[in-house]
């Protein structure tokens, strides 16, 4: 199994640092997901990882078993943000420049070139170029063009960016039945949690330049390391206050209740799923909105002067009064 | 786990990029050279004796006038161009603007024996109507001062042009508040334009007090005309040089306040805009017109009018075939060169990091503010001795002139006309593994070619029609077709004067009609199908 390890890798753009002492490591076969808001360098670290851009510090290196360069493969295939295509070409003209380097004869050239126009849908488009493409052919254009050469590294940036929702979620399951069978190691960059919990086996989340977290999506969702990656993945409030026998007491009163773990001060970072909301007349906590999010209603409850959302599965009336319980 | 078979870097490794830095060095040379030869027992004499000394000052400040006068009629010219051109779309804002710089890419000399000839003491005007002693010539220094706004104009209509464009887009709605006209006016429009058009007049002035050509041929004594009287009759370079440094160490100044604008220039930016309202356009379009016909027609129909017959300006090309074949071979020699290194300039500078761009600007723009006469004579001093001086007397250094003058004017063009290309382009190419060559074949070469050949023109206009370089290294019996025009108007009849004239901007127009019908080909041709 070949593997591509990141160690200690460095940025600087001007006087911004944009990427800092990030480690990071892809094996093939295996989707690793960054996710991180806008600004936080994920792009740069894609451009240093494909060597496009030199790093202030650092290495990028690939260990290879027998076996690993087989012939016809390519070492990198990339979707950029943008996508990079080039105007003048046709779609055709895309996979076939790219796969050049890659020394396999006129015929499998042409035979790849054909498989992937096919597998991306782009038979019928093959003589158009990017500009009498939609969006979403653009894109499966920049992803066909990355996969044609077959590489052991994919790195995509963004890959289902500017889509809709109908084209998104098409593509994404497109891009799903691709890489399971591809065999390549592959990087993929987003900044929407759903995008990598669909398609990542391991997560990383990059904050400010950082890798601030790293492991199965699972994890990373459930055990975040701070409230900004907590929120990075899904709405998320802190309350901090003292644990006393399952309660979470702030400022003398009952916040939340069923809080497992020890006695103690201690922040918890809490999401609206984890929480229940029962009326209570005599409760400490208060509706001030009711949200229905499509399937159910999130409502803001202030409670103790601190606010959080609670999931709710029917409306309830702001001004209700009662307590806010902790579920999961 | 089986032990690694072999580990493989992958990471880019950073280069410093030697090419920007050595080729401005190279380019700022003649400069160097010039201002350098000053720098002596000999050099200190000469500014003693010119700046202690009234009449340099008083050339000077006549210089600085005269410019500012010029810069002033070129604002009241540029405004209506600049408005109305902001209410165009994109094609037709271009074209206007395009228009507005035609005049400053033909030859001063034409320009100037276009206005002699219609504003002469026996000119056109004169003459049809009938005036005995005229009492406005083009020899009056505001009539000539007019001339050479009208030539200048352009430069300052364009940052005008832009900041009305962006008030537009961006204020469209600024009616709505019920302001009055005239306070409208002012405080959205007036005064958010009043930076663009300062920006216009210094770059007006500068050019003005630089273009010594006009202003001879107009008997307004400049500095330019001290400069030509220095090396030709008095045969001292170095007093020439020293008449040129005010105008040196202006040039700087505006070099740095340029460089300081160009150092912000993004790359690969867009912007989504919603356009405002459009009124009041038939003034600025009425004022523009006129504005534009006067800066070219009058001229042209005054050299129509004195060439008589289009078989007198047919004989004419004849007349001047060893202009045209020294013009064309010194172009031939200068402008492969000059593209050349501008794109390996824009590409420096567009890859470099912003804190580097600063120093590449404004040593490129520093070039083009200076006046033609500095390059010249360090030029002239670069090929007096060495291995340089057996090409002395022939095309070269004027070639090289031309090439360390029109570089920044190429590498800048390339740089704003690349900007909006996503530089992801490139580095696709560079990930997929397609070596450099590869690169420039299918990717670069098919994408730029048009925008090449577009500055490839421009610099050929720019060549073809300088002379303040080229009256100072042309070869005696060797001119170019500019610096013919330029002396023989006192010993030629005015007729044949007028005739070369005109067969030189045919020949000028022939190579715009071209370039138009090759931009219509490409955007017919060009356009991708479905």
């Amino acid at each position: 199994m070949a593997e591509l390890i990141v160690r200690n890798l460095n940025h600087r753009y001007g006087e911004r640092a944009t990427v800092r002492d990030v480690d990071l490591s892809l094996r093939s076969g295996r989707v690793h997901a960054l996710i991180g808001p806008t600004g936080a360098g994920k792009s740069t670290l894609m451009a240093l990882v494909a060597g496009v851009v030199a790093p202030a510090s650092g290495t990028v290196e690939e260990r290879l078993q027998a076996g690993d360069e087989s012939n016809g493969a390519a070492r990198l295939g990339v979707v950029f943000q943008p996508a990079g295509l080039w105007e003048h070409m046709t779609a055709a003209q895309h996979l076939r420049l790219v796969l050049k380097p890659t020394g396999l004869g006129r015929s499998a050239r042409e035979a790849r070139v054909a498989h992937y126009l096919e597998r991306l849908g782009l038979v019928a488009l093959r003589d158009r170029v990017p500009a009498k493409l939609s969006s979403g052919q653009r894109q499966r254009l920049a992803i066909a063009r990355a996969m044609v050469v077959e590489p052991r590294w994919l790195l995509l940036d963004e890959p289902l960016a500017h889509l809709d929702g109908s084209a998104r979620n098409e593509l994404l399951g497109l891009l799903r039945e691709l890489l399971a069978g591809c065999g390549a190691g592959v990087l993929l960059i987003t900044h929407l949690p759903g995008e990598a919990m669909a398609i990542a086996d391991e997560l990383s989340v990059m904050i400010d330049g950082r890798v601030v977290q790293t492991g199965e999506p699972e994890h990373v969702y459930r055990q975040p390391t701070d409230l900004e990656v907590a929120r990075l993945l899904g709405g998320a409030s802190e309350l901090t206050g003292e644990v006393r026998g399952g309660v979470l007491m702030i400022a003398g009163v009952e916040a939340l209740s069923g809080v497992s773990g020890p006695d103690g001060r201690r922040t918890l970072i809490v999401r609206a799923e984890d929480l229940a909301f029962t009326p209570d007349a005599q409760g400490p906590a208060e509706v001030r909105a009711c949200r229905f999010t499509g399937g159910a209603y999130v409502l803001r409850v202030d409670v103790a002067g601190a606010s959080v959302s609670v999931r709710s599965d029917r409306p309830i009336e702001p001004g209700t009064q009662g307590r806010v319980n902790w579920v999961n | 786990m089986t032990a690694p078979l072999r580990t493989v870097s992958l990471a880019a490794r950073r280069r410093f990029n030697v090419l920007g830095p050595a080729l401005v060095l190279v380019l700022m040379l003649p400069v160097a050279v010039g201002v350098g030869s000053t720098l002596n027992a000999e050099g200190f004499e000469r500014y003693r004796s010119t700046w202690l000394d009234a009449s340099g000052w008083s050339v000077f400040g006549r210089s600085l006038g005269f410019g500012a006068t010029a810069a002033c009629w070129a604002l009241a010219f540029a405004w209506p161009v600049a408005a109305w051109s902001s209410r165009l779309g994109a094609g037709a804002r271009y074209t206007v603007l395009a228009l507005a710089a035609l005049p400053i890419v033909l030859p001063g000399s034409l320009l100037a024996v276009g206005w002699v000839m219609a504003l002469g003491r026996d000119g056109v005007v004169a003459n049809g109507l009938g005036i005995d002693k005229p009492w406005l010539t083009i020899y009056d220094k505001p009539v000539a001062a007019a001339a050479i706004g009208l030539r200048y104009f352009g430069l300052a209509a364009l940052p005008m042009a832009i900041e009305l464009r962006r008030l537009r887009l961006r204020s469209g709605f600024d009616h709505a508040y019920g302001l009055p006209g005239w306070s409208r006016w002012w405080w959205l429009t007036a005064r958010p334009v009043l930076p663009a058009a300062v920006a216009g007049f210094v770059l007006v002035l500068v050019f003005a007090i630089n273009d010594h050509i006009m202003a001879s041929m107009f008997l307004v004594q400049t500095y330019g005309t001290q400069v030509l009287v220095a090396l030709n009759a008095m045969l001292d370079a170095r007093l020439a040089m020293v008449r040129c440094m005010p105008m040196v160490l202006g040039g700087l100044v505006v070099s740095y306040a340029v460089a300081r604008r160009l150092r912000g220039a993004s790359v690969g930016e867009t912007h989504v805009v919603i356009d405002g309202e459009s009124r009041g356009g038939f003034a600025s379009a009425w004022g523009a017109l006129s504005v534009m016909t006067l800066a070219l027609g009058a001229p042209l129909v005054a050299l129509a009018v004195r060439a008589g017959s289009a078989r007198a300006v047919l004989a004419a090309f004849g007349e001047v075939s060893d202009e045209f074949q020294t013009t064309a071979v010194t172009l031939a020699i200068a402008v492969p060169i000059t593209l050349a290194a501008g794109l390996a300039l824009a590409r420096a500078w567009r890859s470099d990091e912003r804190a580097g761009r600063f120093a590449l600007a404004a040593l490129l723009v520093v070039n083009l503010v200076l006046p033609g006469s500095v390059l010249a004579l360090g030029t002239l001093r670069l090929f007096e001795a060495g291995l340089l001086a057996t090409w002395r007397d022939t095309a070269v250094p004027l070639a090289f002139a031309l090439v360390a003058r029109f570089t920044p004017l190429a590498a800048l063009l390339l740089f704003a006309v690349g900007r909006r290309e996503s530089a992801t382009r490139r580095d696709a190419a560079k990930a997929f593994g397609l070596r450099a060559w590869a690169i420039a074949r299918h990717i670069d070469w098919p994408a730029q070619r048009f925008r090449l050949a577009a500055v490839a023109l421009v610099v050929v206009l720019a060549g073809a029609t300088e002379l303040e370089m080229a009256v100072l290294l042309t070869p005696a019996g060797d001119t170019t077709l500019g610096v013919r025009l330029y002396t023989m108007i006192h010993t030629a009849p005015d007729a044949l004067v007028s005739a070369v004239a005109l067969a030189y901007a045919l020949a000028l127009a022939g190579v715009l009609i071209a370039a138009g019908a090759a931009v219509t080909m490409h955007r017919h041709n060009g356009a991708p199908r479905g």
